[in-house]
């Protein structure tokens, strides 16, 4: 079906900007009065992440993702499509999990960021991460930090889940090595001591 | 389920923790685009337009000239064949004069950022004269000009990789004998790895003539051969660095194109070079699971019992040999079990197309057949009247026997795994007394424990492990084998912790670098456990004995009295005697010097027949598998659900459960896609561009959510394998094969309907639905007739 | 991606002026469709116009027997939005059926209206409820709103700032969808008013469209037998491999059958 993607079969080459004229300053833009123009090519975004701010120069088309990794150095975070698809770019906006790569940097000054690498409360795992391990929910782990981040998202908000509303809040992260089965244990058994109190 | 272990064994058979599992819930875990070097450069390379085309010339003045572009190279940089099997290397790292493939590597690029690269690939300009495409296996079989790659000899048609026919009994005589012959045709779509991490390599040579290239591998020891050989650099200055690997599943079992390039740029500007796949180029790269046209032919006696099974099959290979060789004889080598075949013949044809090449995917080559084989099997016990369990009971091959073509069997569980799945489905209560449009069906596999034989003929080992231990009580493990997400590094962590009485905690495993762990061949056709542990077992003996021997002369008693375990020396003749294990390995240390210890394993020699071939499909040990799948079917639309999967798998013994379960969850979760979702398919000339992928995009090429998986429930079936390191055989892909077959058996005892083309998509079951409908009226199938053995 | 400028006016005039001065402008909301087409180069604008931080176009509210849905209202604000539950509980329902979880937190009414997906979700609704479509500087009934695809009414520079849906009597959205994408293969919507039945289709063409016989059929006996007879011709649907043109056409008819069913 015409998804966006397959809309122009005969248009999608087979990568992103393969064998297509670039287009840079033929039409150059003005900025708009009134219009918080970013700049010119690059600027500074000003993030907060994991409790941290940061200032990062960066090139004024970069998502979220691509500063997170390539602009901070928290690689936590995954890259595993780039389009929005997988889910393994999942970080939290003001709690929400939204898909870091499809986000454009600037777009996040305006929320709280937390990556997978402020789940932990110091040298303790969140529940849900030590029990990712100890029910072997991530296998080659490269979902791993997206769905954790939907399911602190989920356990955040509801500490006793029913197995359909794990699914469901897991629907957007793609995982291809465990059949999910042993994710949605490990979320059950951090509910489970969420629910006894575990910080 | 978790079964207690019923050893006595302290670590193995537990449940325990991966040794990088907090890593990688933490976000720590380091791969391959996780790392950025000091000064690195980043790479992309320019591909083909075309299916099929001759490159004329190539003008990279441009691109060279660009600000911020260090290097450019072509296919004439390294003009050297090379292929993963040694018998037929048919690609070059970028394409020399032919491109094969909407997708084929022509040229690459190196500059500041990918912006700059992928500006610098625009500026490339390639002239191509355009030949006729062979998109089908049947165009290219017929092909008499312009073949995909020059014949071998002339007057062949140069389309076809690999033809291999065998006959093992007489066939014709054995079918003429049957009482009953069934026969169908099949045919199972090409599917695709879709791991979540993209290839990515990072290439950096340095002034002293070394080499280190850092990749997204399964295969460090056949990249590093192959980096050597096309870039001719002495092995010896070659090292290959795998960082962990978020995904493969046979998708990344081979050198690919951005391996060489990261390698030869870096050699060009002396920077290092990354190179990460976009999610487009991972389907174009594909190297996944062949389109197989399938015709069977299978006959049984008037007991029900297996007379003879004729196949004929016929691969789409796409534009490279790849592994397909191996995948030619697999299609028809690794049938012959778990069920007696008195006579078996197979004519399988592997054929080029300009599409991306295939490869081998989880559960490589027989996959397909297992699927056609065992509907045929669900057939022939409905016309013999049988319950299909009883069916395969009946034609059940047994433990420590040879196949028909002279495969040895050793342990074999195939009958507990029956009895484990029918019994939790509640089988013979409800197959085919489910209502109209619920059903229950079966399948059953098998699978190698590694191959015999090794890709490139040698005699030295196939894994091999290095420990060693200091006084600290620390034990050092130098592995070479492959962590893709399997577990395992965890595994020789385990091994060792048993052996030598440690903590796990204790054990270090140092892994992933050709530079400082022996040879393990890679993580590919199930071999690692089997292998790489059993080696493990070697080293961590040959410790463990020093540390008795020197903790007995100590306590002057016999070593064998002195028992490791726990974090102690015990006397087991005393146990109120005990050392710390630190202390122990002092006394180790002081009476043999540094303690270190290699271990290494190969597999037996006469486990195969004596025809050419007779080695390919021979292993060590093969596992056995069993499914039972619940679908409901919703005529209406042909939505097929598959409500629950359930999985019983002869593993020989779960040295971790956990880890076993997983395996066996993602590996029915994968089949289970197979047959209801994935389809890898090229457009034709009448829907685009032909040779173009259908759906690069994890968006259109549907991998399951969440919400799409069946509940799975997990059987461990332990037939302890005498040859297995604590009786253990493979678990990472044996458990797909009968997901297809078993669903396609139960939509069958759901709605009367036989699905004999994948994927059953809403569109394919609902096509098939309104053939019946109109062919006399969809109806529950009937219930068997008669109990097993009893003639009609 | 390649480059562009990014702007974030903080006010609808600014942002309209921000498009003016633009070379190639795009809009954007969530940005749930914009960054993955951009990525693909299907769209290669010189200037991203960003309008998640205008206030005006943020809220839901009933007001003269409709629901009014700001544009800039994300599908998970919808989804959870108690005066929706409340008020038209199909539209609840299929904004928690778009995509998964992340994109409904990012991705908007607006945008996915503007942006005109022939296999998005919301068109069923705007169809079936007869919804108006307010922009910066006009309405547009839903009816004129879809005009092909990836094609609307609206002018380059023109804004949706929200989406007016008449409250029904009754209501109901059966989807179809894509496996594993979520995207709707047939969605069709059902709705009941005192004027009558009205009955959204989406997915199963280039544009969204409203079933005119079946609405017929409808308004004179709502009930599920009433269309069973009812046959839709093919011609003119999508064909692709995930559907061909005479089994959406089917679907449709299903999808519409459940969806009068489940209406009650």
């Amino acid at each position: 079906m015409p998804t966006l993607l397959t809309a122009f079969p005969d248009f999608r080459q087979l990568s992103d900007r393969r064998g297509r004229p670039w287009r840079t300053s033929d039409r150059p833009s003005t900025p708009a009065p009134g219009s918080a123009h970013v700049g010119q090519g690059n600027g500074v975004v000003r993030l907060k992440v994991n409790g941290d701010v940061y200032e990062v120069g960066v090139p004024e088309h970069y998502t979220l993702l691509e500063t997170l990794r390539y602009g901070i150095g928290l690689t936590g975070s995954k890259q595993g499509c780039d389009k929005g698809d997988c889910g393994a770019c999942t970080v939290l906006a003001d709690g929400h999990p939204i898909l870091s790569c499809i986000t454009p940097v600037w777009e996040a000054e305006a929320f709280e960021v937390r990556t997978v690498e402020g789940l932990a409360d110091g040298t303790r795992p969140h529940p849900v991460q030590d029990e990712f391990d100890l029910n072997g929910a991530a296998q080659c782990g490269f979902c791993t930090p997206g769905i954790l981040c939907s399911a602190v998202a989920l356990l955040d908000r509801n500490q006793s889940p029913t197995r359909d509303e794990i699914r469901e809040a897991l629907s957007g992260n793609l995982c291809r090595c465990t059949g999910y089965t042993k994710i949605y244990d490990a979320v059950e058994a951090a509910a489970g001591r969420l629910r006894e109190g575990a910080p | 389920m978790i079964r207690p272990s019923r050893s006595d064994h302290r670590v193995i058979g537990h449940p325990q923790r991966k040794i990088e599992g907090l890593a990688k819930s933490t976000g720590r875990a380091v791969y391959t685009d996780d790392i950025t070097l000091p000064g690195m450069l980043h790479g992309k390379i320019l591909r083909s337009p075309h299916p099929h085309a001759e490159i004329v010339s190539i003008d990279t003045t441009a691109a060279a000239a660009l600000e911020g572009v260090h290097a450019v190279i072509t296919g004439r940089d390294m003009p050297v064949q090379y292929g993963i099997i040694p018998w037929t290397p048919d690609e070059y790292p970028l394409c020399v004069n032919r491109v094969r493939y909407i997708g084929d590597g022509v040229a690459a690029v190196a500059a500041l950022d990918e912006d700059t690269a992928n500006r610098a690939l625009g500026l490339i300009d390639v002239e191509y004269r355009e030949l006729p495409a062979y998109l089908t296996p049947q165009e290219a079989a017929a092909a008499t000009t312009d073949f995909i790659h020059e014949p071998k000899k002339p007057g062949h048609n140069g389309n076809v990789t690999k033809r291999v026919r065998l006959e093992f009994g007489d066939v014709d005589d054995g079918l003429d004998e049957s009482e009953l012959v069934v026969e169908g045709d099949y045919f199972f779509e090409g599917t695709t790895h879709t791991p979540i991490e993209p290839h990515c390599a990072i290439g950096l040579f340095e002034g002293d003539g070394k080499l280190t290239v850092w990749s997204a591998t399964q295969v460090p020891h056949y990249l590093h051969r192959e980096l050597a050989r096309v870039l001719d650099l002495e092995g010896a200055k070659v090292r290959v660095v795998q960082p962990l690997v978020g995904g493969a599943f046979g998708g990344k079992s081979e050198p690919f194109d951005l391996e060489f390039c990261v390698a030869k740029l870096s050699m060009m500007t002396g920077r290092p070079v990354k190179i990460l796949y976009t999610r487009e180029e991972v389907f174009y790269a594909h190297r996944g699971r062949h389109p197989f046209h399938m015709r069977y032919r299978t006959g049984v006696d008037g007991e029900g019992k297996l007379k003879a099974v004729d196949a004929e099959i016929l691969l789409d290979g796409g534009a490279y040999a790849s592994f397909g060789l191996v995948t030619t004889y697999y299609a028809g080598q690794l049938l012959c079990a778990p069920y007696a075949l008195p006579a078996y013949r197979f004519d399988s044809t592997r054929v080029y197309t300009n599409k991306p090449a295939c490869g081998p995917k989880r559960g490589h080559g027989s996959v397909q057949p297992r699927f056609a084989f065992e509907v045929q099997m669900d057939k022939l016990a409905e016309r013999v009247g049988m319950d299909p369990i009883e069916f395969r009971r009946l034609n059940f091959i047994g433990e420590d026997t040879r196949t028909i073509n002279e495969l040895r069997i050793t342990s074999n569980g195939f009958l507990e795994c029956l009895e484990a799945v029918e019994r939790a489905s509640d089988w013979k209560a409800r197959f085919r007394q489910l209502p109209f449009g619920q059903g229950l069906g079966i399948a059953g596999s098998t699978y190698i424990s590694g191959t015999n034989y090794p890709i490139y003929p040698n005699d030295m080992p196939q894994s091999g492990v290095q420990i060693q231990i200091d006084r600290s009580g620390r034990v050092a493990v130098f592995s070479g084998g492959s962590e893709i997400g399997q577990g395992c590094d965890s595994v020789v962590a385990y091994i060792a912790a048993e052996e030598l009485g440690v903590p796990i905690s204790h054990v270090r495993v140092l892994r992933g670098d050709t530079d400082f762990t022996p040879v393990d061949l890679g993580a590919y056709s199930s071999r690692v456990t089997f292998m790489l542990g059993n080696a493990c077992i070697q080293a961590a003996r040959e410790l463990r004995a020093k540390v008795q021997s020197a903790v007995g002369e100590a306590w002057e008693c016999p070593p064998d009295r002195v028992d490791l375990l726990g974090g102690l020396a015990v006397d087991t003749a005393d146990p109120a005697r005990s050392l710390p294990i630190a202390e122990a390995f002092n006394l180790a240390e002081a009476r043999f010097g540094t303690l270190g210890a290699t271990g290494s394993y190969n597999t037996p020699k006469d486990v195969h027949g004596e025809y050419r071939g007779g080695t390919i499909g021979a292993s060590p040990a093969y596992s056995f598998t069993a499914h039972v799948a619940e679908v409901r079917v919703d005529v209406e639309t042909g939505i097929v659900e598959v409500e629950k999967i359930w999985i019983a798998h002869d593993c020989g013994k779960a040295l971790n459960p956990v880890l076993v379960e997983g395996q066996m969850e993602g590996s029915a979760y994968m089949g289970y896609a197979e047959a209801l979702m994935e389809e890898q398919i090229f457009k034709d000339a009448d829907h685009g561009r032909a040779g173009l992928h259908n759906a690069p995009s994890l968006l259109d090429y549907r991998i399951p959510t969440s919400l799409d998986t069946p509940a799975m429930e997990s059987f461990i079936v332990e037939s302890n394998d005498p040859e297995g390191p604590y009786g253990a055989k493979e678990a990472g892909e044996g458990p797909l094969h009968p997901s297809i077959p078993a669903i396609a058996n139960a939509i069958y005892d759901a709605i009367g309907v036989r699905l004999d083309r994948l994927p059953f998509s809403p569109p394919n079951v609902w096509r098939r639905i309104r053939e019946a409908e109109a062919g006399g009226g969809l109806t529950k199938p009937g219930a068997p007739s008669r109990e097993v053995g009893v003639a009609p | 991606m390649h480059d562009f400028a990014f702007h974030r006016p903080s006010s609808l005039s600014d942002a309209v002026a921000a498009m003016q001065a633009a070379g190639e402008g795009k809009f954007m909301a969530g940005g749930q469709s914009l960054l993955p087409v951009m990525k693909l180069d299907l769209a290669q604008p010189t200037d991203v116009i960003s309008l998640a931080g205008l206030g005006e176009l943020r809220g839901i509210r009933v007001e003269d027997g409709a629901v009014v849905v700001g544009a800039a209202t994300t599908h998970a604000e919808v989804a959870d939005s108690d005066v929706v539950r409340g008020s038209i509980p199909a539209l609840a329902d299929l904004a928690g059926q778009i995509g998964d979880p992340q994109v409904r937190n990012r991705g908007t009414l607006g945008g996915s209206v503007a942006h005109a997906d022939p296999a998005a979700d919301y068109p069923a609704a705007l169809l079936a409820l007869g919804a108006t479509v307010v922009t910066d500087r006009r309405e547009i009934p839903a009816d004129d709103f879809f005009q092909g695809m990836f094609a609307t009414a609206l002018a380059e520079d023109e804004i949706v700032t929200a989406v007016r849906f008449p409250i029904p009597d009754g209501a109901a959205y059966a989807k179809f969808p894509n496996p594993a994408s979520k995207y709707a293969i047939v969605g069709v919507m059902v709705a009941r008013t005192g004027s009558g039945v009205r009955v959204g289709v989406t997915g199963a063409s280039p544009t969204p469209h409203r079933a005119s016989r079946f609405e017929a059929a409808l308004a004179a006996d709502f009930s599920p037998s009433a269309i069973a007879g009812i046959t839709i011709d093919p011609s003119g649907l999508a064909s692709d491999p995930d559907a061909s043109a005479a089994y959406r056409a089917h679907l449709v008819g299903v999808m519409a059958k459940r969806a009068v069913e489940a209406c009650g």
